[in-house]
């Protein structure tokens, strides 16, 4: 068994001179210029994703901001064009059904003439 | 190399500085091939191990802020390029078995024609086992104090000295058996 002990300190000086006086390889000059050509390309790549990056933040934001004012516009018009009242509605729905009577009985063209009797086309009537 | 310098430099090439990238190409390559070279043992696989760890490096620059040891962190990305192109290689060696020689059991001397080590010596340092045999090249090429050696191996410092007198002894028994 080997023991690292066994080892004096003037030997393991020489041993290392030794190692250490050798010839030593060194790499080429074109590695050099590989690497650093390779890590430009590399950060000139980043920076385009960086800038596509955020090139298509700011579309998707102007997307969203034109999504929020059609939203705002439609919620605006909305509100200066309100729905018909109910009685508008139910006024609607009486003159509807009279119509629908007078088709019934062939006195449509009564309606372009003044021909129309009281008796068939009731008043309206509300349900309050 | 200073620790003020050393954080000048991060800053500089977290910055995407390319001379930031030239100096420390031009600190550690040399150191950082050696090593490859004597673990990979073809030039070509030392190139792209070198090449990888300085890319891998530009690719994690923003997270080298807390670094505490620079050469061992390069070493420790050594140490994973290496480790992935020798499966690489192994993966190519089984697919053309028999066709070709086993690069591994190569003297440098026949790859590629130079006197590099000695060929006693370099025999020497290829019959140690492994784990010393990384000691050795992480001291002897790669210029590391023990402490950097224990945190690029995640081993004790103690650790990393007693492999290393380990080896020597072995290289000293070895070269006394071949009467050197």
């Amino acid at each position: 068994m080997v023991s690292p002990d066994d080892l004096k300190a003037e030997e393991v000086s020489s041993l290392e001179q030794m190692l250490t006086s050798l010839p030593r390889v060194s790499p080429r000059g074109e590695l050099r210029e590989k690497i650093l050509t390779e890590a430009r390309e590399y950060i000139e790549r980043e920076e385009r994703r960086r800038q596509m990056f955020w090139m298509s933040f700011a579309a998707a934001c102007m997307f969203l901001a034109c999504l929020l004012f059609t939203w705002t516009q439609g919620m605006r018009l909305k509100v200066l064009v309100p729905a018909p009242a109910p009685r508008d509605f139910v006024e609607m729905q009486i003159w509807q059904q009279q119509l629908r009577l007078l088709q019934a009985n062939g006195r449509m063209n009564a309606l372009f003439t003044d021909t129309v009797l009281d008796e068939e086309i009731a008043r309206p009537s509300y349900p309050h | 190399m200073p620790n003020d310098e050393c954080a000048d430099l991060l800053a500089r090439f977290r910055c995407g500085d390319p001379t930031a990238l030239a100096e420390l190409y031009d600190r550690f390559a040399g150191r950082l091939y050696r090593v490859a070279f004597r673990m990979l043992g073809e030039h070509a696989l030392a190139e792209d191990a070198v090449q990888e760890v300085f890319l891998a490096v530009l690719k994690v620059r923003y997270r080298l802020g807390t670094l505490e040891d620079l050469s061992a962190y390069l070493f420790c990305c050594l140490r994973r390029a290496v480790a992935r192109l020798q499966t690489v290689r192994q993966r190519n060696q089984k697919a053309e078995y028999e066709s070709f020689h086993n690069p591994t059991t190569c003297t440098l001397e026949e790859q590629h024609g130079e006197t590099i080590w000695s060929e006693t010596v370099l025999q020497a340092i290829q019959r140690l086992p492994p784990e010393q045999q990384e000691v050795v090249l992480l001291k002897i090429d790669g210029e590391l104090t023990f402490a950097e050696i224990a945190m690029v191996l995640g081993i004790s410092p103690n650790t990393a000295a007693s492999r290393y007198r380990y080896a020597l002894q072995k290289l000293r028994q070895y070269l006394c058996s071949r009467g050197e």
